[in-house]
């Protein structure tokens, strides 16, 4: 009876410590680390004894156990979260959880199928912390229960001479989050206009706007999904890009193309790439979500509603969506947005956005450049180098491509997932593959324009893996190149330093990605 | 008979109304931002939008919030701020003299001794620029809050109400400043009540998230390398007797001018815990014959009430308050016990947060950290509480005589100390009004804000006062009036440097910067420098200046000096007038 009990405790203990010292874990902490005692534990475990000291035993033990999962979810996205971000996890990034079906299972981002996947595991979460604690406090006995209070306040005094002996609460660094997030509902009084602008607004307010120097000539902006400048600095992956790009400047040489290359620094990295385009395209610099609801009720007038003013048909295609975002058509200025239904790819079903970017870019220049009467600006957010670049689809060198031309196997299989992204022996080859795919399809499609046409190809942001292709990189860079079949138009681009070819070169000094579009404005409008 | 009642009352209460007194002395700019840092102190917020926003310091958001929510208040100013502080003195010692009366049962002249005494010890003017700065308000809350809670649990009425009430001062106590981190355990004591467990555990629960919460943003507790075990382990010696000297430094001091009684009240007030092994009798046989007699019982049954309004007709040997006496003991030992537990964890808190060299690395008087200590005069209550308990209620009128007065004498030090305090402040005013022609701009001196836009900010909501004085007007008067010795002293100096006195004083007026006038033959004074007072020391009424004029004063040019009181905007000349010759100043014939 006594091994029993004794055994029930130990257990109970044990799951009670695995489920509060996870996101220690998840933060990488050592295994001597992982020892130590959480904060949370002591919380919840004297939630719990208040319980049974004031005869409310049920009640107090669940919303002990509640407490403890809210504080192993919240604590293992603070602790994930600037792993693959490079910031901390904020309430506001909770709608982007609905990507976790997505990227785990390939299902469709809904809020259905996300609580369709959380709520199971919520609870099974809750019923294992429910057990816990019951076996841990046990009868609640008057001796155990002063025991218990007796020994944690002892440890928490410990911890106090000694610090460091405690791990820290994932429930404060909750509670601090829904104190920031209500500060700034309360200092917003609940209406988005009250928001105070983000520093920046002003530059591209006061740049001119005519447009009238790029002389009715395309401009395509391509974002290439996770293409940062680690993937010409990680050493393995630096030879095999430079050998690419000398097969693809031979290419836009005999289309007609000059290109120049840099390298530019977005607010975030490894995620979060509408920020990246935001950036880009209001010059503001947007590194949280705070920061972009202050964007989007500031009245600044982003780049591509700059060509809308200026007579350009603007489009955005976005194979990686599965609705229409009229807000966000509305903010940026585009009259035109194309997702994935609009594209009705019926193909290999690939590890993001379904189907490979020549297929969607080939769909952009069909049915939007070739037909079009009017100058054109476009941007494409690039699918096939989102991690975990599991298949890499066959390039159409001729572009000549059907509804039939992506039925067949992928051209290249990687065994990759979104829980083998921390290994580097599998994500290194896909995600050089992925990059390099999307990297050819981008100049392939400049090859194909025969408008007068300026392409931008940029990466959104630095890989959520950048630190395990490269440990302690630090970097926010993301390379830019612009390809256009009117050289002319380089030359007004000059402030911002480029060189020529596709190559950047590792000592290219980056510049502000929030400064290019003040600086294409100044360099193509009449002041 | 009544006016003698409120002759004596009004005299009981002199202490107390003389805290209005000493914040009517209260500096009209914040106290310095690098003087809080280094104390460890919550920095001022002046919007409510950013009282929330806390850099890696201690979340008080109370105090914060009661210092902005004054300044809301028309007319108000920083100065004024510091009313609060009397106010939340003079509560405290209201309470304190409710706890005491309560072990005494005193009644009529005893009511106003009680208070009288408890006055002496929560407004003396020791604590002085405690009393000086608004911002330091939650020095008196968190022991305002302690006593709160011990009146709280000592009175009678429902149990579960009191303990909940309790739970939120408890709550709020780490919220006016970190030493309110300690008060839960302080109270651990009067929740040590049979069949309270529940309680217990909440208050522990409360406590800890609370001190957990409010330390969070600060990132660290201990400001210095080492804390209290730290410090014990690495200089044994030197830090245990370094914390005898702070723990009988809470004690009234009855020789001043010796140290080893205040080692000697400090070791003995480590050792007051060993009162435990001598239990108080229970009351539960006094007070269950209380109840019979229709008396009072004071714990934890649970419908108790006190009837303070009987005070007035009762009587000291009757039965119904010998019984009544009987059965507050238990429930007023753990309040005394709680007050002992409360000054020997501000002393353990105060070196594990401050280390034990802070007063020598930051070079602050020693004066700073019993201003840190404010309420740590709990202890010495608390003590003579227990030893009542135990020894009988004759102890009270023994013990706390010669606490009394010793703490009259404590005034008398306690008023230089607010002194030199006041000199400090007027420093900190001098430096921020000085004309900008003689100091510079005023973003190059040492701003008692974060930034000079911060600064611009009060002066512009009226908070502090505008540097926009005409000076000119009052220099030149001064510049050629008569020497004032009152004000202070010129005493001559060289030519690139010039010295001289300014005396202080608590009251009256003061100066608190000194400009240099030169003159050549026939021309009139035109001031060329000008320089704050050297730190105010205790025991020295003349504050030393020293002025250093940009380059040399030439041979044959007049010197006079003026010292500036900002407060009154009034000069006074500061002695004789000097020439320079041969490269000395000479005084002038």
């Amino acid at each position: 009876m006594m091994l029993r009990r004794v055994g029930a405790f130990g257990l109970g203990l044990l799951l009670v410590h695995v489920l509060a010292v996870t996101p220690f874990f998840l933060a990488g902490a050592s295994w001597q680390g992982l020892l130590l005692p959480v904060t949370d534990t002591a919380i919840v475990i004297g939630v719990a004894l208040l319980g049974f000291a004031a005869g409310w035993r049920r009640l107090l033990l669940h919303c002990a156990a509640m407490l403890l999962v809210l504080s192993m979810l919240f604590g293992a996205l603070a602790a994930v979260w600037p792993m693959n971000y490079d910031r901390a996890f904020e309430l506001s990034d909770i709608p982007a959880i609905t990507g976790l079906p997505h990227l785990l299972f390939g299902l469709e981002p809904s809020l259905r199928n996300t609580l369709l996947l959380v709520v199971p595991f919520v609870v099974l979460l809750h019923l294992a912390a429910w057990f816990s604690l019951s076996a841990l406090i046990g009868k609640g006995s008057r001796r155990s229960l002063i025991w218990w209070v007796v020994v944690l306040q002892g440890l928490v005094l410990f911890g106090v001479a000694r610090p460091g002996f405690w791990h820290g609460s994932s429930l404060g660094g909750m509670c601090r989050e829904v104190g920031q997030s209500l500060r700034l509902r309360i200092s917003q009084e609940g209406d988005a206009a009250m928001l105070t602008p983000p520093p920046g607004a002003e530059e591209i307010a006061a740049a001119p706007s005519d447009l009238q120097g790029l002389d009715g000539a395309d401009v395509h902006v391509l974002f290439i999904e996770s293409y940062g400048r680690v993937a010409l600095r990680q050493p393995a992956m630096q030879a095999h890009m430079r050998s690419l790009f000398s097969d693809l400047e031979a290419e836009l040489k005999a289309a007609g193309f000059v290109a120049r290359s840099g390298a530019c620094y977005p607010a975030v990295s490894g995620g979060c790439s509408l920020y990246a385009h935001a950036q880009l395209f209001t010059g503001i610099p947007v590194a949280d979500a705070r920061t972009w609801e202050r964007l989007m009720h500031c009245g600044v007038r982003p780049l591509p509603q700059l060509f809308l003013d200026a007579g350009y048909h603007t489009v955005e295609s976005m194979p990686a969506m599965t609705s229409h975002w009229p807000d966000g058509a509305k903010f940026f200025g585009f009259s035109e947005q194309i997702i994935q239904p609009d594209l009705g790819y019926d193909g290999f079903s690939y590890h993001f956005g379904e189907m490979p970017d020549q297929f969607a870019l080939h769909q952009l220049l069909r049915e939007v450049i070739e037909p079009a009467k009017k100058p054109l600006f476009t941007t494409y957010v690039s699918v096939t180098s989102h991690l975990p670049c599991r298949h890499i689809p066959p390039y159409v060198a001729d572009w000549g491509i059907t509804s039939e031309t992506f039925r067949g196997k992928p051209a290249k299989s990687h065994d990759t997932s979104w829980i083998s992204t921390r290994d580097i022996e599998s994500t290194l080859p896909a995600y050089r593959d992925g990059v390099a795919y999307s990297m050819r399809v981008a100049v392939g499609f400049a090859c194909q324009l025969e408008r007068p046409s300026m392409v931008i190809v940029l990466g959104d942001h630095q890989p959520p893996v950048k630190s395990v292709l490269m440990p302690g990189t630090v970097s926010y860079d993301v390379p830019l190149h612009i390809l256009t079949n009117k050289p002319e138009l380089l030359t007004a681009l000059a402030p911002l330093g480029l060189l020529d070819g596709l190559d950047v070169p590792d000592d290219f000094e980056a510049f502000d990605s929030a400064d290019f579009a003040p600086e294409f404005l100044r360099a193509f409008s009449r002041p | 008979m009544k006016i003698l009642r409120a002759t004596i009352w009004l005299f009981a209460a002199l202490p107390a109304l003389a805290t209005l007194l000493w914040v009517s002395l209260a500096g009209r700019f914040p106290e310095p931002y690098a003087q809080r840092r280094a104390l460890g102190e919550c920095s001022s917020e002046w919007d409510f939008r950013s009282v929330t926003v806390f850099e890696a310091e201690p979340a008080n958001l109370l105090q914060r919030l009661a210092n902005l929510t004054l300044l809301q208040l028309p007319g108000m100013s920083l100065a004024w701020t510091a009313l609060l502080n009397a106010v939340f003195a003079v509560l405290l010692a209201l309470g304190l003299s409710v706890l005491v009366r309560r072990a005494v049962h005193a009644v009529g002249l005893g009511s106003a001794c009680v208070f009288f005494g408890a006055a002496l010890l929560a407004c003396s003017p020791a604590f002085g620029a405690d009393w000086l700065y608004g911002e330091r308000i939650g020095r008196f809350a968190v022991p305002l809050l302690f006593v709160a809670a011990l009146v709280l649990m000592s009175s009678g009425g429902s149990f579960a109400w009191r303990a909940l009430l309790t739970l939120v001062l408890v709550a709020a106590a780490p919220l006016f400043h970190d030493r309110g981190v300690i008060v839960f355990l302080a109270l651990v004591p009067v929740f040590l009540v049979p069949g309270r467990l529940a309680w217990l555990i909440a208050l522990l629960l409360v406590g800890n998230v609370a001190a957990i919460s409010s330390f969070f943003p600060a990132g660290q507790l201990c400001l210095a390398d080492e804390g209290l075990f730290g410090g014990v382990f690495a200089s044994p010696g030197a830090a245990t007797d370094e914390l005898l000297r702070a723990t009988g430094s809470l004690w009234p001091d009855l020789f001043a001018d010796r140290a080893r009684d205040g080692i000697a009240l400090g070791a003995l007030s480590w050792l007051l815990p060993l009162l435990w092994l001598w239990r108080v009798p229970s009351g539960e046989p006094a007070a269950a014959a209380a109840e019979q007699t229709g008396g009072e019982s004071g714990g934890e049954s649970g419908d108790e009430s006190h009837d303070e309004s009987g005070d007035e007709s009762g009587d000291e040997s009757s039965p119904e308050t010998s019984a009544a006496a009987a059965a507050d003991a238990p429930v007023l030992d753990r309040v005394w016990w709680s007050c002992v537990v409360f000054g020997l964890l501000s002393v353990a808190w105060h070196y594990e947060r401050h280390g034990f060299s802070f007063l020598v690395e930051h070079a602050m008087s020693p004066q700073a950290r019993d201003e840190l200590l404010y309420g740590g005069f709990l202890l010495p209550l608390g003590a003579i509480g227990l030893l009542a308990s135990r020894l009988g209620a004759v102890v009270w009128p023994m013990a706390g005589s010669v606490v009394m007065a010793a703490s009259l004498q404590g005034w008398d030090r306690g008023i230089e100390t607010l002194r030199v305090a006041r000199a400090d402040v007027e420093r900190v005013e001098a430096t921020m009004l000085m004309p900008d022609v003689l100091a510079g701009p005023r973003e190059s001196r040492d701003l008692p804000t974060r930034d000079i836009g911060e600064l611009l900010l009060l002066e512009e909501r009226g908070w502090v006062p505008s540097a926009d004085i005409a000076w000119i007007p009052v220099i030149q008067a001064a510049v050629n009036a008569d020497p004032t010795p009152a004000a202070g002293t010129f005493d001559g100096g060289r030519p690139q440097e010039q010295i001289g006195t300014a005396h202080s004083d608590l009251f009256g007026s003061q100066v608190s910067f000194v400009l240099i006038g030169v003159a050549g033959d026939g021309e009139p004074f035109r001031a060329v420098t000008c320089t704050t007072l050297e730190q105010a020391t205790p025991q020295a009424a003349a504050t030393p200046w020293r002025a250093v004029p940009v380059g040399t004063v030439p041979e044959g040019i007049r010197v006079r000096a003026v010292g500036i009181d900002v407060r009154s905007v009034l000069g006074f000349r500061l002695g004789p007038t000097y020439v320079v010759r041969d490269g000395v100043l000479v005084e002038e014939e």
